[in-house]
């Protein structure tokens, strides 16, 4: 302790020992302050803030330059969310005692933190705007911007407060009561919030009993009281646990809602993927069939061909053999030619056996087959035209024109270079009476043979066009 | 029950950063000592009037 007059360290004396100045009362003053500091201290270690408030204010009120209660006063302004106030208290505490002041310390890591500050000042903004929109009336207005500052600045009891009254305005106490409890649990014993909590609890209570309901009723009769230090601790009773059908039906309610939702909403789901699954199988499979049986149809239509090949070798097999009971083309050469040797002059029977063999078969015939055949053809054909020719003729001349036209016939087949043979033939079918054969060959004599004789004979024979 | 606009006269607005010069100079720091020394004063001042007119008194009376 200093001196109020020249500054010196004073001793128990009631004097100044330097100066020799008045120092009792001066002490006295200074104990006061230092108790009430003292009292201020014991209220914000056990979070009595407003009351750790007025100690401490008192106490700087008897001694202003009392460092540790202004840096106390600063803490516990900081604390109930007045960052200003706090701010200015340290400015001062730190004007009185710049050297080892703890305040200095507390203003350097506000500053240093220039976004943190920001944002206090900006919940300190919109807690004046809620305000203002309290007074314009427009409380929904106040009630969003409140909540909004109180999620940032949580311990801004005023901002708690305010809320509270704009609850109990509403009439929405529950709101309002667990707005005042995280109040006080910041600030126990803050006068204001316990004077609204009481407003509420007796709201509440009074709802509760003028309530038809007999439950709401007793529950709200139900109340715990209790004593926690200076405090009163008034609480409903916890509601009692229902047990017995209602647990039963709930229970089955929720099961039915389960199985419900299952089935509704899980099953459909995994039906759909296993149906998708089979369905790709599906479709592989037909895709492996369909292949299948295109390579099948290959196959037979293959093997029908076979077959027929088959057929056919084998026919021509058992023709060549004369194992089907029919002359084969080989059995009508012979035939040809020993008929040949044994009467050269027998060209007409040389040329009955030669016709039988077809120009397909001579066309795939072996080299001395076709060689005999030639041989024979060329030595006999000419021989035997002319003989069919006067065989013909004689035919006609015996008005056998069936006989006319069978030589005839035969004379052609042997030689198609001969326009003779054939416009006589048309000319036999003609005085048969078979016109339309007539005119048939006719036709033919002209298309094969166009720049001859008989083409123009032959077109003055036409009857019908 | 509570009335609302009554109640919402016991709130004031919060001091925002930038106005903390204004809160710091407007602070009253006088306390008790500075009454009490106040007070001192007065009576120093009271005692040397005092005195002083005593003194003034004795000096204009004559020597018997």
């Amino acid at each position: 302790m200093k001196c109020y007059s020249c500054g010196n360290r004073l001793n128990e004396l009631a004097y100044c020992p330097t100066c020799g100045a008045d120092v009792r009362i001066y002490k006295k003053i200074i104990h006061i302050s230092n108790a009430f500091y003292n009292e201020g201290l014991k209220k914000a270690q056990v979070r009595d803030l407003s009351g750790a408030v007025s100690s401490l204010r008192l106490s700087l009120s008897y001694y202003k330059r009392n460092i540790d209660a202004r840096n106390l006063l600063g803490l516990v302004y900081f604390e109930m969310g007045e960052a200003v106030l706090a701010l200015s208290e340290w400015i001062i505490s730190k004007n009185f005692e710049s050297k080892k002041n703890i305040a200095d310390e507390y203003i350097n890591r506000l500053q240093s933190n220039r976004t943190h500050l920001e944002t206090i000042n900006q919940t300190l903004r919109k807690y004046n705007q809620a305000l203002q929109y309290c007074y314009q009336d427009t409380r929904d207005l106040a009630v969003i911007q409140l909540k909004k500052v109180l999620a940032v600045n949580q311990n801004l009891i005023s901002g708690y407060q305010l809320l509270a009254l704009l609850y109990i305005d509403e009439k929405d106490y529950s709101k309002a009561r667990r707005i005042l409890l995280k109040s006080l649990s910041i600030d126990i014993n803050n006068t204001l919030s316990r004077y609204y909590l009481k407003q509420v609890n007796e709201a509440l209570k009074e709802i509760a009993e003028h309530s038809s309901d007999k439950k709401k009723r007793q529950a709200a009769m139900e109340t715990i009281s209790y004593q926690s230090g200076n405090d009163t601790i008034i609480r409903p009773a916890l509601p009692r646990e229902r047990v017995g059908m209602s647990s039963i039906i709930n229970i089955v309610v929720g099961v039915l809602i389960g199985v419900a939702i299952c089935w509704f909403l899980i099953l459909p789901a995994r039906l759909d993927k296993e149906i998708s699954g089979y369905d790709e199988q599906y479709k592989q499979v037909s895709e492996e069939l369909a292949a299948e049986k295109a390579g099948t149809q290959e196959l037979s239509k293959s093997i029908a061909g076979y077959v027929e090949e088959n057929e056919a070798l084998k026919a021509q097999v058992d023709r060549l053999t004369g194992a089907s009971g029919q002359l084969t083309e080989n059995d009508y050469l012979e035939q040809a030619a020993e008929i040949y040797i044994r009467n050269p002059e027998a060209t007409a029977d040389v040329m009955d056996s030669l016709v039988n063999i077809s120009p397909e078969y001579l066309q795939d015939a072996s080299e001395p087959f076709f060689s005999l055949y030639q041989e024979l053809n060329q030595r006999s054909s000419e021989t035997a035209i002319a003989d069919y020719m006067d065989k013909a003729r004689s035919a006609i001349r015996q008005n056998d024109y069936a006989a006319a036209i069978e030589a005839y016939a035969s004379a052609w087949e042997l030689d198609k270079s001969n326009s003779d043979s054939l416009i006589n033939l048309a000319h036999a079918y003609r005085q048969s009476g078979d016109t339309k054969k007539a005119d048939e060959l006719y036709r033919q004599v002209i298309a094969d043979f166009p720049d001859s004789q008989n083409a123009k004979d032959a077109a003055d024979y036409i009857t019908s066009d | 029950m509570i009335n609302f606009e009554e109640e919402l006269q016991k709130f004031k607005p919060s001091m925002e950063i930038d106005q903390i010069e204004d809160v710091v100079s407007h602070q009253t720091l006088t306390d008790m000592t500075d009454i009490m020394l106040e007070m001192l004063k007065h009576e120093k001042e009271a005692a040397d009037n005092a005195a002083a007119a005593m003194a003034a008194e004795i000096i204009g009376q004559p020597l018997e």
